[in-house]
């Protein structure tokens, strides 16, 4: 073996615990779903399942209404995630770029609000949201997610901004494009490894945002899966792991398409070679 | 092509002033210089022609037109950047296209500029090429090439060879030469490198601490430096330089003295009698002949060139460096011999700098 396999060998090794952590849950939730209720308690339970039983998935989507809760989950990380990049791109851009006054102060008052638990802001985000009307809404959800996050975009946006050279937005204003153009054409496709890890942060953090939507969300309908997830666990009589672990399986299935579908952005270093 | 104007130009970064009115008048097709040490200014005067930084005061010129508040998308000039600056994410011919495509060329057009532009600088066989596959040379030709197939106005090259290795800096520096000859561009080339500066300019703007020290050609400033800073910056090795009272011989010619030796100082200096001067003398000029044990001057270094040989000597306490074709059998230790004469003498104001003679 050489030395560096040899390395390699001993980091996986070292590395094989934290697998395991990762990895059982995954294991316990495919092995519960995929298990008939009564095979759950057996005496003797084993990792395997007799036969594998699609039952569950069917029971949730068709008369637990998780398929709804999961469209509703999707619509608010898609839209906290869009309207968050919406509002962060250019207010990092300009903090990376422009000769903004106050940009220090600003950037610390950034940090502070992260500093603040969302919890803390619940009883006063309900209140706003119905004044404006909007309980059972959405696009509460959406805009809510979208405030909190957005801080945290703003500042890693900036971070990954200040690594691109201002060389290169220089030399596309020479050769005659605005600064429209130049951060659309030249700045833009740069920058987008930066965009995707901000807005799969966003996405996954709206994902599994829990307490918001559970006190602004009041309908049934328009839970959203983390939520539905809670709920199923509190039926009257019972716990019924098979449908909890199908839900929990589901819930992670869209973070997980997220992920792979950027994946090919994270690993690309773009701006290399362009400039010395 | 076009003509530059610059009238009084100052640039002030809140209350520091880095530039002090600037007069400077470029002409059509010329290729002017700005050279200097770091921070003099240079680059920020030429990032203020291209619009990248905005003018404190004065007047910026381009073709008679004022260009102070103009943008730098709007001034037709192209810019070489000591980093590229090439678009990383587009390949070569897209690099040099862009600023076409930004200007609606028709495709077929596009092409025609691209190709021709890629043949002038060899890069026919890379135009389907990312940047970061290209080695520094050809990086360094697709910036030229983006500027050229523009046919802009004006040329700027902030110090556009100064991450190439020294083989290819010089093939590069010829290279520049060759395209402005064939081009005729009107060029501003920033530089603080006196050998790029002396190769390429037909007029070079020596400048330090946001001031004009000299314009002129480069023999104008390598034989007649108006300030001791425009001598000492100029040529390589760099200009001997000491100081010394003037003082009037019998038949009143003036000398001043190295240690206890006299050395005659150029005619005219006769009106400075009293003052003290710093005298410079350029390397390849001081005479130097080997001596048997009563020579003047003490070897201390000897750097071997092949084609020259450079002394570092000791004189009276004085450091002085000599550059001689003859290959003299000398070694560090040995006497030497050297000659002063008055003829090749700079002699400057020890106060204000200013030349003397």
């Amino acid at each position: 073996m050489t030395r560096k396999a040899k390395r390699s060998a001993l980091c996986w090794l070292g590395l094989s615990p934290l697998l395991i952590v990762v990895l059982f849950p995954y294991a316990t939730m495919l092995s519960t779903a995929l298990k008939r209720k009564d095979e759950i308690f057996q005496f003797e339970t084993t990792w395997l399942p007799d036969s594998l039983y699609f039952g569950n998935f069917i029971e949730l989507f068709a008369n637990r209404g998780f398929g709804r809760a999961l469209l509703n989950s999707l619509y608010i990380s898609f839209g906290a995630t869009l309207v968050s990049l919406a509002v962060a791109l250019p207010a990092a851009y300009a903090l990376s770029r422009l000769r903004v006054p106050g940009k220090g102060t600003f950037r610390t008052y950034l940090l502070v609000t992260q500093l603040i638990s969302p919890i803390v802001l619940i009883v006063g985000l309900f209140r706003l949201f119905a004044y404006l009307g909007m309980i059972n809404d959405l696009n509460a959800l959406v805009f809510a997610h979208s405030a909190f996050y957005m801080a945290f975009a703003v500042w890693m946006l900036q971070s990954y901004f200040d690594t691109i050279p201002k060389d290169l937005e220089e030399a596309a204003w020479m050769d005659g494009a605005s600064r429209l153009k130049s951060f659309r054409r030249v700045f833009l496709p740069l920058c987008l490894p930066g965009i995707a890890v901000t807005s799969l942060f966003t996405f996954v953090n709206s994902w599994n945002e829990y307490a918001m939507s559970l006190t602004i969300l009041r309908e049934g309908s328009l839970q959203t899966a983390p939520v539905k997830i809670a709920f199923l666990t509190g039926t009257l009589y019972e716990t019924e792991w098979n449908i909890i672990m199908a839900a929990t399986l589901v819930a992670t299935v869209p973070v997980a398409i997220v992920f792979a579908s950027i994946q090919s952005y994270l690993i690309r270093g773009l701006s290399l070679g362009g400039v010395k | 092509m076009s003509s530059i104007a610059i009238r009084n130009l100052t640039k002030s970064y809140g209350s520091v002033q880095v530039l002090h009115g600037i007069d400077l008048d470029i002409a059509d097709e010329e290729f002017v210089v700005l050279v200097g040490p770091s921070g003099c200014g240079k680059s920020t005067l030429l990032r203020m022609i291209a619009g990248l930084e905005d003018i404190t005061a004065g007047d910026l010129h381009i073709d008679g037109t004022r260009m102070n508040d103009v943008s730098p998308q709007k001034r037709d000039l192209a810019m070489v950047f000591q980093s590229y600056a090439l678009y990383p994410h587009m390949t070569v011919a897209e690099n040099m296209a862009f600023s076409l495509s930004l200007r609606g060329k028709q495709k077929s057009a596009i092409e025609r500029e691209v190709g021709d532009a890629a043949r002038i600088l060899h890069l026919e066989d890379y135009l389907d090429r990312l940047p970061k596959s290209l080695s520094g040379g050809q990086r360094q030709r697709v910036a030229m090439g983006r500027a050229i197939v523009r046919h802009p106005k004006a040329f700027l090259f902030d110090e556009p060879l100064s991450n190439l290795d020294a083989k290819l800096r010089t093939h590069m520096r010829a290279e520049i030469k060759q395209l402005h000859q064939s081009l005729g561009a009107t060029s501003v080339y920033v530089t603080h490198d006196q050998i790029e500066a002396m190769t390429l300019a037909d007029r070079i703007v020596v400048m330090n601490a946001g001031r004009v020290e000299q314009v002129g050609t480069p023999l104008e400033l390598f034989d007649r430096p108006r300030t001791r800073f425009v001598a000492g910056f100029i040529g390589a090795p760099a200009m001997n330089f000491f100081e010394g009272k003037v003082e009037l011989n019998e038949q009143g010619k003036p000398h001043t003295h190295i240690g206890p030796s006299p050395v005659a100082l150029p005619e005219g200096m006769e009106s400075q009698a009293g003052a003290i001067v710093t005298v410079g003398l350029r390397p390849q000029h001081i005479p130097v002949s080997a001596a048997s044990t009563d020579g003047n001057a003490r070897v201390e270094l000897v750097e071997q060139t092949g084609c020259e040989t450079n002394l570092l000597l000791k004189l009276a306490g004085i450091d002085f460096t000599v550059q001689t074709r003859d290959r003299l059998e000398v070694n560090a230790g040995d006497a030497v011999n050297l000659e002063f004469d008055s003829r090749n003498m700079h002699v400057f104001d020890s106060n204000s700098g200013q030349r003397l003679n």
